[in-house]
């Protein structure tokens, strides 16, 4: 099994079968992430696939350290331009829909085997809240708390990732936990009891 | 009234990203301002709902394919088809060499044949003694006993050929070799041999001295042309001669090399 930096090595060569190994290695990172910012799976599946291509083109480009980090800037960029396209040209989400006609958050197709039929309506909920929030959030805004919050990186890894400086995130963390609260807040009794904010009196 | 200032320091308090002195002024704070308390309470409950998030794999797998990489597809060219050919080429000739190779061995080529030291038949030479011997010979004077017709000039001519070989003189071999009933009975006819030089007495005929030298010179001449015996063979029994080598067998073996060869050669350039 080669590690890292020989995949790495060779898939600068040219070596398209070791930047492959790289890709099983991310992808399952790089779809979550894409996921969370675009909303959607239908684009974040475009997202990321793009941004595989992109990254393999642009090996040269990549000058050490983190690869994960490179790699999933390259995500959430083409993120960005697609989300700043449809800004131009607003599309119709194609989600599969509930009965209600909403959005489905977690299609079938996505769920845990090893769940229980509960366990999975929380997630789902729970999803689904913090889904719609995090729609409300500016596409900076919510990118950082993605990597931050979701993700579980660290401020200077997130620094990278975004391309912006350590007190950017710092801030723009500060301001997307705030709003999510006060929007988490509103489901109010919709939240699974477990995740509701206590009100004092 | 909760700051913007104060929620940033909160947050960032609560991912440990302070520094000794600011995160100390914090707790000060903390412990005296209660509404700061309740920030810090719903922003941390804000961080566990999202850490609780569902986290979704990827739907299917975002490998490339070449045309995805923009890597043209490459031709066998000139260099794989090489090697392809050639197998192609020696295993045909590998099973027409198996085909010939059993076909040889099919029709006996490469069976030794069996040779004799001597060929008695036909040799004028080996005239049986019955023939050769005039009638009325007595029988106490042609010396021991012997079957009729056995080839009683043998040994002479064993003696004959090996003083041939050594390269003595055939007259000489005459006078040294046991005399045979041949030479017995021409003897008796002929009479005692009195010394040439000497004088006197019946010399011995032209017609009887050229067949004892026919007998010699047949007898040297089939000594020169028999083949030598081998090292430690007996003379009394017959040798074998080396067996034949089979083409077909070298053919075959060179041929499956080759394929095997250009085989493993072109399975080589197939995973490249």
């Amino acid at each position: 099994m080669m590690d890292e930096p020989t995949l790495i090595s060779q898939a600068r060569k040219g070596d398209l079968t070791a930047f492959n190994r790289l890709v099983l290695v991310y992808q399952d990172y790089a779809y979550n992430v894409a996921y969370r910012v675009m909303g959607e799976h239908a684009a974040a599946e475009d997202a990321v696939q793009d941004g595989m291509i992109k990254a393999y083109k642009n090996l040269s480009k990549f000058r050490g350290g983190s690869f994960k980090s490179w790699l999933l800037r390259i995500v959430t960029n083409t993120c960005y331009d697609e989300l700043r396209r449809r800004k131009r040209r607003p599309t119709t989400p194609l989600e599969p829909l509930t009965d209600d006609d909403e959005v489905m958050e977690n299609p079938r197709w996505l769920a845990d085997p090893s769940e229980t039929p509960e366990e999975f309506a929380v997630r789902s909920e729970l999803g689904r809240a913090i889904q719609d929030c995090l729609n409300g959030l500016s596409d900076e805004f919510r990118t950082v708390v993605v990597l931050v919050d979701i993700q579980g990186m660290d401020y200077a890894e997130a620094a990278d990732v975004a391309g912006t400086p350590l007190g950017t995130i710092k801030s723009r963390l500060a301001r997307a936990r705030s709003g999510l609260r006060d929007c988490l807040q509103g489901f109010g009794e919709l939240l699974p009891l477990s995740f509701r904010y206590e009100t004092d009196g | 009234m909760i700051s913007r200032n104060d929620t940033e320091a909160i947050s960032a308090f609560l991912d440990g990203q302070l520094s000794p002195r600011e995160q100390a002024q914090l707790e000060a704070r903390l412990r005296r301002e209660p509404a700061l308390r309740a920030e810090l309470e719903t922003l941390d409950r804000t961080r566990s709902l999202l850490k609780a998030a569902p986290h979704h794999r990827a739907p299917r797998n975002f490998t490339l394919t070449p045309e995805m990489a923009g890597i043209p597809e490459r031709s066998p060219g000139f260099l794989f088809g090489l090697p392809r050919l050639a197998f192609t080429l020696t295993t045909i000739m590998f099973l027409v060499a198996l085909v010939g190779n059993f076909t040889f061995q099919g029709l006996g080529g490469s069976q030794p044949e069996e040779t004799t030291a001597f060929s008695v038949e036909g040799d004028p030479a080996m005239v049986p003694l019955e023939e050769a011997a005039p009638a009325g010979e007595s029988a106490a004077d042609s010396g021991p006993m012997e079957d009729p017709g056995t080839e009683r000039i043998q040994p002479t001519e064993e003696v004959e050929m090996e003083s041939v070989e050594s390269g003595e003189n055939p007259d000489e071999i005459q006078a040294l070799a046991p005399p045979t009933e041949e030479s017995l009975s021409i003897a008796e006819e002929t009479g005692p041999v009195e010394d040439p030089a000497g004088g006197g007495g019946p010399e011995p005929t032209l017609e009887t001295d050229a067949t004892v030298e026919e007998t010699l010179e047949t007898a040297a001449a089939d000594a020169a042309e028999t083949e030598p015996l081998p090292a430690g063979a007996d003379e009394d029994f017959p040798t074998e001669a080396p067996e034949r080598i089979n083409p077909w067998s070298i053919f075959t073996v060179l041929t499956g090399a080759a394929a095997l060869l250009s085989g493993a050669l072109t399975l080589a350039m197939r995973r490249r």
